[in-house]
């Protein structure tokens, strides 16, 4: 039985929308076209999916609503993304490289030439052999490191780190750009990542919650996409939200698609400031005794050593609601009256992960943890905090049955050098320099050889003109990819990888749920030449003699049957999976208890038998171990620091008066379908859309629908101006994911004629402890676009004898 | 030259016996019983280290140290790694406080001087789990409430049964910068 309908029966806006822009032939016609078509079950991080396909060709891409609850348009996209000009068609290796002249300057300013297969995969081959003779697998990098090319089991980063590992393996990456700063910290704080662990469930929240505090939190945009496959059901549990009469507050300086659905009070605190608030807050329920002291005796550690932090009586600054205002740009007033509110109901504090992507970013889920523990709610149905109610449908109750995994990496790696996600030019830039991590020290090895597959850098990297200038030092750039991706356009060989509708695979859907197991089936043959990531890195792996050790003998085929083997599906339920594969999807059952599930009960009910995994035992808002790494910019309890770049910063503030912040995108996941028609549905002008509040506008002269220029010292981008009251003054905001296009593609550094925010993000790392991004400490300014020439971003490079 | 090779063999032996006798990083190699003089016995986990003090020709006798809580014996004073259970009436050597010695014979072909390879099975099942999504962490890096921390998080992305992740939270944790076996890291 399908029970995702048994609670939330209407339907959400967002499937309203999108069966509206679905565009569905209908009558007589349909009938006979239908007769004409198959009918192909396959599933995207959008959401599950039937491709209609007719002559060889996709004509329709529908959702299987019974998987899908609320279809968002994107899903739509996918097969114009598979028959676009930006497929990488051939192997092609950059024209001096082929000649022998590995002149590493000339990346991206040249044409490229078709090559065979076999000549593509021994260049590839030679090169790493070179790396290897001159500085061993310590030269080798390997900068596949996310999962999100796409939800299925053969994802091109773990085809490329197995690969990699057969050969001894390579420098590779230590956490993350998502959660690199909370993921590595919060462990220590409460014993577990957080902002990947099961939420409260939505029925709890509904039953219970009085007041949501959406920090940053814009849950409605955000789960429109998944690491797997998404269901779309928070949107039917969102409408009970509503009904239930939650109070919401949202604390961002955007007013988000979530604050508008749920009405939401707007507290518009100035970008970098949330750490004080939190601190002003905890302040003034100390002060006013109305925190939970029994909450905090009993199930946390070290409020002793924190409070002469919190009360001036360490640095001579009382953390005040009257200090925090003058950082925050909030009212003293609201300050306590929005603490006021939070300790007399029933508050849900709902954080995100874009806060922590900041300078500090530390700091940000340690300091709303204390301040929840203060509240005294947290364990409690409907209190608490919850870092993921913006991921994979947070609140999702869980079937607590095995769906499908994915193809691993395995062991091998001998060069155990990990360097974390954001680090990536300084690994290039700067070999042999030292830097701490989490209490240990990394050095960087001197590489010569990177390779990527499933992923675009220059898409999701920090300061791409500096990445550009490290990717132009290197011997040799891979690229394994289906488009002409920024990054590919960089590369030196450039191999075509299938696409997810043009092979065989599985995927799970959702992390929170686990009830659905999907077929990815097959729909098109391979476009051109290319071929699966699978069947790449097994040739690449035999040109060292690791062919069958990357494979063991194994077709994908066999692959996918041994990984349905460990599901519930086959092991309790005794499906085949050939009777999985016809039916294209298996659902599991949710346990009612299961929709009980409060996150921290256990732990509130019996802190000695559930104790945390942490120092003590309890939250940490102290930590020995923290406060003994010696670091000056990460302290053994929440800190507030100044931010590098913002707008408190007057000097610099004068010189770029506007605080940049890059959110996730509404219509992709990160870069990917920026090459398709959905895109049409926001872009301004062809370029990514800068939001910017009317007397900002005024203040700088733009207008709804011009190309401007966003610029710091970082480089310069063209973006369209979009006129809005939902984004407070100072501050504009530029989603991620729009590919980097040079202007002048013979200039070592050009403006971005595309709108790739991360152009103006700033390199710099959160602290010495977790180097993590730190992409929404930007300051810029903008001014008149002057002579634009069109966007040639989804336009492949020229290439020779293709 | 016969005569020479006879005492190479035999000073080898020697050596050989010296260093098993007086070994302290010998490793349980699965789940074995330990037999104490009076017949009492404890289970202990695969990966305990021991110190091998006789050896006999089917059987040794170890000991080994931990922290002893009711019948249960720790690696560590804050119970962060169960590493055997007493049954009724093991009696245990006292140091100071809760820690303890234990003292009997466990077969020889449960004892290892090569740690590692105690792990192999599970290294690859770690392996297999825990680099779908991403590459592999290094598991020396983290200490053993790390290691129960970070994969209280992650056990649901690997689909693991109970019976699965109990298997590989003792490899994370056997092998943590503060487990059982000492590697660099």
């Amino acid at each position: 039985m399908d029970n995702s309908r048994r609670d939330f029966l209407k339907k959400g806006a967002i499937g309203t929308a999108a069966v509206a822009a679905s565009g569905s032939i209908s009558g007589v016609l349909a009938k006979e076209f239908a007769a004409r078509t198959t009918k192909i079950p396959s599933a995207s991080h959008y959401g599950a999916f039937y491709a209609h396909v007719r002559e060889g060709k996709i004509v329709d891409i529908t959702s299987q609503t019974d998987s899908d609850e609320n279809p968002t348009v994107m899903v739509k996209s996918l097969a114009d993304r598979n028959t676009t000009n930006s497929r990488v068609k051939y192997p092609v290796v950059r024209k001096s490289f082929l000649e022998g002249k590995r002149d590493g300057s000339k990346r991206g300013k040249e044409e490229f030439v078709r090559v065979s297969w076999d000549k593509a995969l021994d260049l590839v081959a030679d090169s790493i052999k070179k790396a290897q003779a001159k500085g061993g697998n310590k030269a080798l990098y390997n900068a596949s490191y996310g999962g999100w090319a796409h939800p299925g089991a053969f994802k091109p980063n773990s085809m490329a780190g197995r690969f990699f590992n057969q050969i001894g393996g390579a420098v590779r990456t230590s956490g993350e750009y998502s959660n690199g700063a909370a993921g590595q910290v919060n462990p220590s704080i409460v014993g577990d990542m957080e902002v990947y662990s099961i939420q409260t469930a939505h029925e709890q929240i509904i039953k219970n919650t009085k007041v949501m505090i959406l920090w940053g939190c814009d849950m409605y945009k955000t789960n429109r996409i998944g690491y797997s496959v998404p269901n779309h059901r928070c949107y039917d549990a969102y409408e009970e939200y509503k009904k239930a009469g939650i109070k919401f507050i949202s604390i961002d300086p955007i007013y988000t698609t979530s604050a508008s659905e749920f009405k939401a009070d707007w507290i518009k605190i100035r970008p970098g400031s949330d750490v004080a608030l939190m601190l002003a807050m905890m302040n003034y329920l100390y002060k006013t005794k109305k925190y939970d002291k029994k909450f905090i005796e009993k199930y946390t550690y070290g409020f002793d050593k924190f409070l002469p932090y919190l009360l001036g009586k360490e640095d001579g600054v009382e953390k005040t609601p009257a200090w925090a205002s003058k950082l925050t740009e909030i009212p003293e007033e609201t300050i306590k009256q929005l603490a006021d509110v939070m300790v007399s109901n029933r508050t849900f504090i709902a954080g995100n992960w874009s806060l922590q992507r900041a300078h500090h970013g530390e700091q940000v889920d340690w300091s709303i943890i204390t301040l929840a523990s203060m509240l005294g709610q947290i364990g409690l149905p409907g209190g608490g905090f919850g870092f993921s109610m913006h991921y994979e449908g947070g609140g999702d109750a869980n079937s607590g049955k095995a769906t499908v995994g994915g193809m691993s990496q395995g062991g091998g790696d001998k060069v155990n050098i990990a360097i974390p996600a954001s680090r990536m030019s300084d690994l290039i830039l700067k070999p042999g320099h030292t830097v701490t991590y989490k209490g240990t020290k990394i050095t960087y090895p001197k590489v010569e050889f990177m390779l990527s597959a499933g992923g675009s850098p220059i898409g999701h990297q920090p300061q791409i003109n500096e990445l550009i200038e490290a990717m132009r030092t290197l011997d040799t750039v891979v690229v394994v990819e289906p488009w002409w991706t920024p990054t590919a356009k960089m590369a030196d060989i450039v191999l075509p990888a299938t696409t997810t509708l043009e092979r065989d695979d599985i995927a799970s859907g959702m992390s929170y749920s686990n009830d659905r197991i999907h077929a990815m089936k097959k729909i098109v043959e391979p476009r051109f030449e290319s071929k699966d990531d699978y069947e790449i890195f097994a040739a690449l792996a035999e040109r060292f003699n690791k062919g069958k050790k990357f494979t063991r003998g194994r077709t994908t085929k066999q692959w996918l049957e041994r990984l349905y083997k460990r599901s519930y599906a086959r092991k309790q339920m005794k499906i085949s999976f050939e009777e999985f594969w016809e039916k294209g999807v298996i659902k599991y059952d949710i346990p009612d208890s299961a929709r009980k599930f409060v996150r921290h009960e256990a732990f509130r009910k019996d802190p000695v038998k559930n104790a945390l995994k942490t120092e003590t035992g309890k939250i940490q808002i102290f930590s020995d171990k923290f406060a003994n790494f010696g670091y000056d910019d990460f302290k053994g309890h929440p800190t507030w620091f100044e931010p590098a770049e913002w707008l408190g910063n007057k000097k610099l503030a004068k010189k770029y008066p506007l605080h940049l912040v890059s959110p996730h995108p509404t219509y992709r996941v990160h870069s990917q379908l920026d090459n398709t028609w959905v895109q049409g549905v926001h872009k301004v002008q062809g370029r990514e859309p800068v939001r910017i509040s009317p007397n900002d506008a005024k203040k700088f002269g733009v207008k709804d629908g011009e190309i401007v220029e966003v610029y710091n010292d970082r480089g310069a981008i063209l973006a369209g101006v979009v006129v809005t009251n939902t984004i407070r003054d100072g501050v504009i905001a530029i989603e991620e994911g729009a590919w980097y296009s040079p202007e002048d593609n013979q200039k070592d550094v050009s403006r971005c004629n595309s709108g790739q925010v991360n152009v103006l993000t700033s390199s710099r790392p959160t602290s010495q402890m977790a180097q993590a991004t730190t992409a929404n400490t930007v300051l810029v300014s903008i001014r008149k676009a002057g002579t634009v020439s069109p966007n040639l971003a989804y336009q492949p490079p020229k290439i020779i004898g293709a | 030259m016969k005569t020479l090779l006879k005492n190479l063999l035999a000073l080898s032996l020697l050596l050989g016996a010296f260093i098993q006798v007086n070994a302290s990083d010998s490793f349980t190699f699965q789940d074995a019983v330990l037999t104490a003089k009076d017949g009492k016995t404890a289970k202990v986990f695969l990966g305990v280290p021991l110190s091998v003090k006789k050896e006999m020709e089917k059987k040794s006798e170890v000991t080994i140290d931990g922290f002893l809580f009711g019948k249960e014996l720790y690696s560590t004073e804050q119970k962060e790694l169960l590493i055997a259970t007493l049954d009724d009436g093991f009696k245990v050597s006292k140091k100071t406080g809760n820690k303890v010695v234990l003292t009997g014979t466990i077969d020889n072909e449960l004892i290892t001087d090569n740690g590692p390879e105690v792990w192999e099975e599970h290294e690859e099942f770690f392996y297999e789990m825990c680099s779908q999504c991403h590459a592999a962490p290094s598991v020396p890096h983290h200490s053993m409430v790390e290691w129960e921390a970070i994969f209280s998080t992650m056990k649901g992305f690997s689909k693991l049964d109970e019976e699965e992740a109990s298997y590989l939270l003792r490899y994370l944790k056997s092998n943590a910068s503060n487990g059982l076996l000492k590697t660099e890291h």
